[in-house]
């Protein structure tokens, strides 16, 4: 019998050899360039929540010690504030339209660019374009386009007969302006459906077309279940956005008019700083995480029966 | 030729990267010992634009010039940034030591305890109330304590265009003129239905130029209590939505100014405040004869103007009060104001008027300053601003569909008390 007196080779090895080692590592350059993400993380978000967490069992006015109210701010969230129902509820409705409408603009359009018409690189860009300009001044000029004197939209409307109304300055109108003009971005969208439809293999159609399938049979039920991947993810990730839109109400209609476009994260927004309930607003800011977080998780499931991946 | 290969070993990156970050770390070490406050100076802060910061950086280069043993730095932010960030600062014991705040910042931020009373600086100084035109001080009073100096002052108006009104046949509207003039010529030019209006809705969108109208506020700041259904409320808010609904004299859509007003042409008249004087002159050219008329006899309206303030922490408040007294009376200091601003000093008021263009200065403005002494400061801040939300969603509604003024109003007085209690 024999024993093997084999040992671990660092066994022998001094600790600094063993710290230069590690040094040289690939673990120590993955962590060394993770760092700066990390810190950032770390400090700049997963801090600040776990902070905003506890303030939201705090009456705090974000100047002052905060004070322990335990569930107070939740109770009066679901209880008795006359904002809290219709502020998710105007999200709510924004965020449906701007995700079907834009979805199945964006889809359309990465549809027609991806034949083989004349110009279509030109066509790519232009469609493209309006989702790379920064949104305030993008806001500005839509303020300008939806006046309904001077603005370019009631212009148009005019020379076709109809008088456009009030966008903005009424309250059955502000929210479809707003859809309206976040449709105009769905140049990234419309990008990631491009290189979705440009994945699927072409015998799949062609063995359709001989089939006798004509185009819209292919697209129902060749393209759209083989794109359907990156339908749920742009729905995913646009659902997101718009539940958190803020930037536009806040430049073009500070919430009015009559709070029509009052959504969730202006109101979050003026409680934290426009009124100093800084602890209210941060249970808001976590009512609305957790939706955010339980809708994503519900598109999710009702993906796994509508959903088909290549190849699974 | 033998190409020699440098390739870039792990060992090298990583050195790179080590060095790039002990670069990083001792840039950002210097970049905090170079900051803008030393503890030897005196520290300044205000909110500004381009036009601003230069005139600032020019009064502290004065004030440097006048008093070579005076040491002093500064420091800026956009003016909702630097409004954003005095309730931190005040918190951290980091405020500036002196540092210019608007009218509506004296009382939204003084629930806080930033700002050093002045009563008896002033005393001590023999400084009173005349130095300044009518009303300055008005801001600076909150709870029995003087917590600002007046710098520089916005008188209002109403401006009219003086084509349209030639055009429509309508008279100017002259100075003494009362609210039924200013009814009949909104509601003369507005009434032809072809988008051109007597006046924008709420005149200069903000809840604060209605509520102040004929004096009223929807809250008492001394009690936090609601009066949002006082009279001089309701009238105010009717008059508004006679002006819409009775007299077609404004457009229904209440923020259908956001991107047109009275520059553009389609107004007679629009509430006037005088730091847009250079924006209108700029904005209107030659497209059409403009001028200013005092507020009619009935009105009241809302405060605005410009002070400096002594931050409660500061260690340095003897200095602090040198300087800030320097920015309100010091002629020559008051007279850099000039570009941004009428100056609150009395006399520099004067000087500004005479020095102004020929054009501008044929405006009522020793009128429309004398007018200022009643004129209310619409508090903000906290809780309050959610009061003026309440009342400005309120007022959209009597503006868009013509509610019940003491119907709404008595919702805003309900919701109001429900909010300054919690």
């Amino acid at each position: 019998m024999t024993t093997s007196l084999r040992t671990s080779p660092t066994a022998h090895t001094s600790p600094v050899t063993r710290w230069r080692r590690r040094f040289h590592s690939e673990s120590a350059a993955f962590w060394l360039f993770l760092s700066p993400w990390l810190l950032g993380l770390v400090g700049l978000t997963l801090g600040p929540m776990l902070f905003s967490l506890y303030a939201a069992f705090t009456r705090w006015d974000g100047v002052n010690s905060p004070e322990f109210i335990g569930l107070a701010n939740f109770r009066v969230i679901f209880t008795s504030d006359p904002d809290f129902w219709p502020s998710f509820g105007r999200t709510f409705a924004y965020a449906g339209a701007r995700v079907v409408l834009g979805t199945v603009l964006a889809l359309a359009l990465a549809a027609m660019v991806n034949t083989r018409i004349p110009g279509r690189t030109f066509f790519r860009t232009v469609f493209f374009l309006p989702s790379i300009v920064t949104g305030v001044p993008l806001f500005v000029v839509w303020l300008w386009m939806f006046d309904p004197t001077a603005g370019v939209l009631n212009y148009l409307l005019g020379k076709v007969g109809i008088d456009g109304p009030d966008w903005l300055a009424s309250s059955t109108w502000a929210i479809p302006a707003l859809v309206l003009m976040s449709l105009t971005a769905t140049g990234g969208a419309m990008i990631i459906f491009l290189a979705g439809l440009q994945g699927i293999p072409t015998e799949l159609k062609e063995a359709a077309t001989v089939d006798g399938a004509g185009w819209w049979s292919r697209f129902r039920n060749v393209t759209v279940p083989l794109l359907s991947p990156v339908i749920l993810f742009n729905v995913i990730i646009g659902l997101i956005g718009a539940l958190q839109v803020f930037a536009e109400p806040f430049i073009m209609t500070g919430g009015g008019p009559e709070r029509s476009t009052y959504f969730f994260g202006l109101y979050l927004y003026n409680e934290a700083f426009w009124y100093s309930n800084v602890g209210y607003a941060s249970a808001l800011a976590w009512v609305q995480f957790l939706v955010i977080v339980l809708l994503t998780a519900a598109v999710l499931r009702f993906s796994r029966r509508h959903v088909h991946y290549l190849g699974s | 030729m033998i190409m020699k290969h440098h390739g870039i070993t792990r060992r090298r990156l990583l050195g790179a990267a080590g060095v790039g970050a002990a670069t990083a770390a001792a840039a950002g070490g210097l970049a905090r010992c170079g900051g803008s406050r030393r503890r030897d100076e005196l520290f300044f802060g205000f909110g500004a634009d381009t036009v601003s910061l230069g005139v600032y950086e020019s009064i502290i280069d004065l004030y440097r010039r006048k008093y070579p043993k005076a040491r002093i730095s500064y420091t800026y932010a956009d003016h909702f940034g630097f409004f954003q960030r005095l309730p931190l600062m005040f918190r951290a014991g980091t405020a500036p030591d002196v540092m210019i705040v608007a009218e509506s910042w004296v009382s939204g931020l003084s629930q806080l305890g930033g700002y050093a009373d002045l009563t008896s600086f002033m005393r001590a100084d023999g400084l009173t109330e005349d130095r300044w035109v009518p009303g300055s001080l008005n801001p600076a009073r909150i709870g029995g304590e003087v917590l600002c100096l007046p710098i520089m002052v916005y008188p209002k108006g109403i401006a009219y265009n003086a084509t349209l009104l030639a055009e429509r046949g309508v008279p100017i509207p002259q100075p003494g003129w009362r609210e039924r003039d200013l009814v009949e010529t909104a509601a003369a030019v507005g009434s032809g239905g072809d988008r051109i209006w007597g006046m924008p809705s709420t005149f200069g969108l903000f809840p604060y130029d209605v509520a102040t109208v004929h004096g009223g506020l929807p809250f008492s700041v001394e009690t936090r209590t609601m009066t949002a259904t006082d009279e001089r409320m309701v009238s105010a808010v009717e008059l508004i939505s006679d002006l819409i609904h009775e007299h077609r004299a404004m457009p229904v859509g209440a923020q259908s100014q956001y991107a047109v007003n009275f520059t553009s042409g389609i107004f007679g008249m629009e509430l006037f405040p005088s730091y847009a004087l250079t924006a209108y002159r700029e904005q209107i050219g030659n497209r059409f004869e403009w001028g200013v008329v005092p507020y009619p006899e009935e009105w009241v309206g809302t405060y605005q103007n410009n002070n400096v303030a002594i931050f409660g922490g500061s260690q340095r408040k003897d200095e602090a009060w040198h300087f800030a007294t320097f920015l309100s009376t010091d002629p020559d200091a008051q007279r850099l104001l000039q570009p941004i601003g009428t100056p609150a000093l009395a006399t520099a008021a004067d000087e500004w008027q005479r020095d102004l263009a020929p054009e501008d200065r044929e405006l009522p403005w020793e009128q429309m300053i004398q007018g200022m002494g009643n004129q209310l400061v619409a508090y903000q801040g906290g809780i309050f601003n959610k009061v003026w939300d309440v009342l400005g969603q309120k007022v959209e509604s009597v503006q868009n569909h013509a509610a019940p003024v003491r119907e709404v109003l008595r919702e805003v007085q309900d919701r109001g008390t429900e909010i300054l209690r919690a």
